[in-house]
């Protein structure tokens, strides 16, 4: 049975129009983590705090364990729920030490046990030493450990994290995100997180749910998300995507037989088929051959690659990764074909 | 070229902000300059029968008051910011109202209940004798004045905490709450602790306030300093006036060396809010509760006092005083205009201006100009009298100046006094407004004064409304001032009304009373629309 | 309004009177006076200290023309002041005791205005209490009611004593008489009359006035309180009752001196006086009784005429006796 399960959950703003929430589903096995992406507004942060216990959901239920823990008549109280949170800007207590700060959700335990814990968790966050100082005195990061660290010491059955890697900048945020990753598995401890990073969830979770206006767009493991998404919507949310109508498969036959290749759909009423810039690569067209060829309009460069931006016959707009030593120009015509999965160095 | 012709446009400016600077510390000069002078016997006597009792009934006004201020302000804030209820947002607003009603004027309405105790005061006698029978009736004028003070000042004290316990305390009390404490336990571990600093703001306003007030010291027999300052320049011993007005200012030095001492304790600079406080909703009792706990000082503070004063406003609908009301109605409306025009002028070459050119000359001038604020009024009055005093002796034809004569040295002391609050908001809401809108109009062609005038002022309109209405209504209640250097025969509202109510006339005060208390309500809603801000 | 101190009226057809009484009485006698004589009377009230600063401050370009005060005290040392300048007419003289009027005619009273003990009917017994010296024996202890060392009626009260039997003896009666305060002083003299027929004291020092005030008030819950009390003159065998008056002086620099002149003898003329004694209940300056029924009821009592012209001068020792047994 899942640890968390989530049904029907369903909340409305007074003030807005739409809802906040429409119908949420989910559920969390134990030991995993889940993500809850989706843009501002999509309800993600609304539904994190309907699990804490800081807002109450109009219709629908929350089972934490087996146990109804929130439903519309408000459910358990939030400190009695067992769950931690670590909240955006921390909010560690700025008049308490780091010690008093991690060790206030402790309670029921000896002096010497809560000094072992303490250190413990401390040495788990990469912060030993740093008991008495306070948070004032701490760079961002580390408060975000410490922040960490207090939320994991009463040993909650579920984690909350509200977009926890968001206030870190780009350096730190790689390192603090896997360093997290391996605590929680560490620490053996279930959590969602929120963010509108799609890096973020792809690195960290176990399962993404992607929310979009209230409503869940699609959950599941991060490689089903990113390569099998269900709709455009999350098709584009996790990175750009190419749509090639099949009238135009005829050219890219070898495509359906060997190779990464997104569902198919429809846009613009055509069918056809979402595939990623970085599952195609650039070839040198060969008069007569089977391959859909287009036109140079705009290269970007990215550090590791080149992002070619080509104009295809039915003004058809195509954009490719390209990845090989050479560089592309504007205005150059170039065959796109898809990368075969044992590809290698063939130019 | 360009520097120099700003240099010289700045000018003038500097030379008024300098004489600003100048005007608000002339008095505290001459106070200083004042007590150094001997003082002979009539100090000694002063300072063998009388200082003492001044200084520990100041001492023991300003505890028992801030006390019950903060009690009550600290619990109400705490109630109104953590928890739902119904009638919980009706009162969120209308714990503000006791501020709009002036502490003589509740106690006008409270001090005819002194002779209803007569009978509990013979009770005593006769169930405990006479020594009882003397004690309690020294504790009931205390009860009531620090009570009626306590009540009518504590909205301070709710306004800071407020804002603390809705905005920058709200993360830390979600993540207190999560950590498994109940109402009580983040009550007192986190939400009080990192309040502090706004407790101990709001604190030192209400002690300020306290010490400032004559009106009801004075109706309840009390005599801490402010009134022994006023008996000693009534007598005529300036000297001793200006000593006894030191003593004041060492008092609130103290207050503030406290307030700035636990600001710097702990940097709890990290205010960044993160929306509000979600609201735990009580059950039918705890509900109860907090409604009352609540309502009570808004009974004691604000409906009371204006049910019973109503009631005489009935009575005496038909008196004859009211030409008297009328002309001091107008007096108060005249010298508040007249206060407000000088301030709101003061406070935009100080403030906007300083904006606008950069001047650090005009920034520390604008700090000098917060100090009047601070200043007990006493001080203020003494210092302000001795200065026309002077003027009118050592100038000639300074003579129509005087203080019985005109309302010069009065709107002086105004202006020193009330300076403060039409800098503070006009600050505020240039914080707000960004500068790159100036800079962005300077880059399209603009002068520095153009910028200002047609770009900068519209944007803070409101902050300058709200610092004018303040103003206003501050001067219009204002008393401790008005009743020292008020020129021959010249009644204000605020001042007839004390009048009436020392003579024991209270019920003919109650007209002017209700007046006053109403446009006290008109000026609390800058306010108020200020905290609706707040919220969002 | 007055933002500029304005310059005397050159008009004979207007007096100007700073004055500190303020009864509906004060008004008819003006009224009359008008009506008599043609000339307006123009009359700004305020406290005496704040006229006779008014006065001291406005020097010559003041615009007043007569100074009424109730304390002899204020009224001498306005005179010392050089505040006052002294006329004499033979009305002047006749109509006003000699004892009870600046030697030099700087000021005459008006209005006598007796400080007399009120008892309980019900709790103090006829005799019990002969004069003010009694009020401080230790059997009063919590039993008696003064008003505020502030007031210029307690001020002159203490400074005839002091000019009496010198300032250790008022010392120790001002000691003995703080004992035995039922309460810190509070209110005004109505109100400790009020206090006693309520029960909270015994007895209270209060001017006769009030009392009449009291006994003759259209609200009958008044009138019951005045019928609770007793009146007592103090030591009809000894010096009297300390007795101030309502004085009106011309001022030094007044534009108007005939009109000032005419305007006190009018106050003192038996029309005036008829008028306090029935409206107000002050004793006319000649103590002629028979002009009102209240007076006439309270019947004749000494004088203290010996301690009178001493009251400006003794009062700086008073004050300081009252900060010394802390009377507040």
């Amino acid at each position: 049975m899942s640890l968390l399960e989530v049904k029907g959950i369903s909340k409305k703003y007074p003030r807005g129009d739409s809802p906040a929430l429409d119908g949420v589903s989910f559920s969390l096995e134990g030991n995993r983590i889940l993500a809850l992406v989706g843009a501002s507004g999509s309800g993600k942060t609304t539904m994190l705090r309907i699990l804490a216990g800081l807002e109450k959901p109009d219709a629908g239920e929350v089972m934490l364990g087996g146990k109804v823990i929130a439903n519309c008549s408000g459910g358990l109280a939030a400190e009695a729920r067992g769950i931690g949170m670590v909240f955006q800007n921390h909010a560690l207590f700025p008049h308490l030490t780091v010690e008093k700060n991690v060790l206030f959700g402790v309670r029921k335990m000896a002096d010497v046990a809560k000094r072992e814990l303490l250190s413990e968790l401390l040495e788990l966050v990469g912060l030993p030493g740093m008991a008495k100082r306070f948070p004032h005195e701490l760079s961002g990061g580390e408060r975000q450990r410490v922040a960490l660290a207090r939320a994991l010491a009463p040993a909650p059955r579920l984690l909350l994290l509200d977009e926890p890697f968001s206030s870190l900048d780009l350096r730190l945020r790689q390192a603090v995100r896997d360093e997290t990753r391996e605590i929680l598995r560490k620490r053996e401890t279930a959590a969602v997180f929120v963010t509108h990073d799609t890096e973020d969830s792809l690195a960290v979770a176990d399962r993404i749910v992607v929310m979009k206006e209230g409503r869940v767009q699609q959950a599941g493991a991060p490689q089903e998300v990113y390569h099998a998404p269900v709709n455009p919507y999350v098709a584009s949310f996790f990175g750009s995507c190419n749509f090639l109508p099949f009238h135009l498969l005829g050219m890219l036959e070898r495509a359906r037989v060997s190779c990464h290749v997104g569902p198919t759909g429809m846009a613009g009423g055509e069918s056809g088929l979402w595939i990623r810039p970085e599952d195609l690569m650039l070839e040198k067209p060969v008069d007569g051959a089977d391959v859909l060829c287009g036109e140079v309009e705009r290269v970007s460069f990215a550090g590791n690659c080149q992002r070619v931006f080509l104009k295809c016959p039915g003004d058809l707009s195509v954009e490719v990764r390209h990845q090989r030593g050479f560089a592309i120009e504007v205005g150059q015509v170039w065959g796109i074909v898809p990368v075969r999965q044992d590809d290698g160095i063939r130019g | 070229m360009e520097i120099r012709r700003a240099a010289s446009a700045e000018l003038p400016f500097k030379v008024v902000a300098v004489v600003l600077a100048l005007t608000v510390l002339v008095p505290v000069g001459m106070v200083f300059l004042r007590a150094v002078q001997p003082a002979g016997e009539a100090w000694d006597a002063v300072v063998d029968y009388r200082l003492w009792g001044y200084v520990w009934q100041t001492l023991l006004l300003v505890v028992l008051v801030t006390g019950i201020a903060l009690v009550v302000g600290v619990s109400t804030a705490w109630m109104v910011s953590a928890y739902d209820f119904p009638g919980r947002a009706l009162l969120d607003w209308l714990l503000l109202l006791p501020m709009a009603m002036p502490g003589f004027i509740a106690a006008a309405a409270y001090v005819d209940l002194l002779g209803g105790l007569i009978p509990f005061y013979i009770w005593v006698r006769q169930e405990w004798g006479i020594d009882a029978f003397l004690l309690v009736q020294k504790i009931v004028p205390w009860v009531f004045a620090s009570g009626i003070l306590g009540m009518t000042l504590f909205p301070y004290a709710y306004l800071s905490c407020r804002a603390v316990f809705a905005r920058q305390a709200a993360g830390a009390i979600e993540a207190a709450r999560l950590l498994g404490e109940g109402g009580a336990g983040v009550f007192f571990r986190v939400a009080l602790p990192m309040a502090r600093p706004a407790i101990v703001a709001g604190g030192s306003l209400v002690v300020m306030e306290t010490m400032n007030d004559y009106g009801v010291v004075n109706l309840f027999g009390l005599v801490p300093l402010t009134p022994g300052v006023f008996r000693a320049w009534g007598e005529g011993e300036i000297v001793v006036a200006m000593r006894l007005a030191l003593f004041l200012m060492v008092f609130l030095a103290a207050v503030l060396c406290v307030e700035r001492w636990q600001r710097g304790r702990r940097a709890f600079g990290e205010s960044d809010a993160q929306g509000r406080l979600a609201r735990r909703r009580l059950g039918w009792g705890k509900a109860l509760g907090a409604v009352g706990l609540c309502a009570v000082p808004l009974v004691l503070g604000f409906f009371l006092p204006v049910w019973r004063l109503s009631r005489w406003c009935m009575d005496s609908v038909g008196s004859s005083e009211l030409s008297g009301h009328a002309q001091a109605a107008w007096n108060s409306f005249a010298l508040a205009g007249g206060a407000v025009a000088l301030v709101l002028c003061a406070a935009v070459v100080l403030v906007a201006v300083q904006r606008a050119y950069g001047s650090r000359l005009i920034l520390v001038a604008q700090k000098i100009g917060l100090l009047g604020y601070g200043f007990p009024s006493a001080l203020i009055a003494v210092g302000v009298g001795a200065l026309v005093v002077f003027l009118v002796e050592h100038v000639p034809g300074a003579g129509m100046l005087a203080l019985s004569a005109s309302v010069f040295g009065l709107m002086l002391a105004y202006f020193v006094r009330f300076l403060a609050v039409a800098i503070q908001p006009l600050s505020a809401g240039f914080d707000r407004v960004q500068d790159c809108y100036r800079e962005a109009a300077r880059t399209l062609g603009m002068g520095r004064l153009g910028a200002l005038w047609r770009v900068d002022l519209p944007l803070v309109r409101t902050a300058l409304l709200a610092g004018a209405t303040l103003c206003f209504v501050d001067v219009f209640k204002e008393l401790t001032l008005t009743l020292v250097l008020r020129p021959f025969d010249f009644e204000t509202l605020a001042t007839r009304i004390y009048r009436f109510t020392d003579e024991g006339r209270v019920a003919e005060a109650a007209v002017p009373a209700m007046a006053l208390v109403v446009l006290c309500l008109v000026g609390l809603f800058p306010l108020s629309t200020l905290m609706k801000r707040l919220e969002k | 309004m007055g933002l500029v101190a304005v310059q005397g009226s050159a008009l004979a057809k207007e007096l100007h009177v700073y004055s500190h009484r303020h009864y509906e009485a004060d008004q008819k006698v003006n009224k009359l006076f008008t009506e008599k004589t043609g000339i307006e009377v123009k009359v700004v009230n305020a406290e005496v200290d704040q006229l006779v600063e008014r006065l001291r401050s406005e020097g010559e370009s003041s615009p007043a023309d007569v100074l009424i005060a109730v304390d002899a005290g204020r009224l001498q040392r306005a005179a010392a002041e050089g505040l006052l300048q002294p006329v004499e007419t033979e009305i002047l003289k006749e109509r006003t005791p000699e004892a009870m009027r600046s030697p030099e005619g700087h000021w005459y009273p008006f209005t006598l205005r007796a400080r007399v003990i009120v008892a309980a009917k019900d709790r103090v017994k006829a005799g019990e209490i002969k004069g003010y010296a009694d009020l401080a024996k230790p059997e009063w202890r919590g039993r008696v009611l003064s008003r505020s060392s502030s007031s210029g009626y307690t001020q002159a009260l203490l400074a005839s004593i002091v000019a009496a039997e010198g300032e250790a003896a008022a010392l120790r009666w001002a000691e003995g008489l703080t004992r035995n305060m039922a309460r810190p002083p509070q209110g005004g003299d109505t109100d400790q009359i009020k206090a006693v027929a309520s029960g909270l004291a015994d007895v209270a020092i209060t001017n006769s006035y009030y009392l009449g005030l009291l006994l003759n008030s259209p609200d009958p819950k008044e009138r019951k309180v005045g019928q609770s009390v007793a009146i007592i003159f103090s030591d009809p065998s000894g010096r009297g009752t300390h007795t101030n008056v309502s004085g009106a002086g011309v001022v030094k620099h007044s534009k108007n001196v005939d009109a000032a002149t005419k305007y006190i003898e009018f106050l003192v003329s038996d029309e005036v006086q008829k008028i306090y004694a029935n409206e107000t209940f002050e004793h006319p300056v000649m103590m002629d009784l028979s002009m009102g029924e209240q007076l006439q009821e309270w019947g004749e009592f000494k004088v203290d005429q010996e301690t009178f012209p001493k009251l400006g001068e003794s009062a700086p020792a008073a004050i300081r006796i009252f900060d010394k047994v802390g009377w507040k």
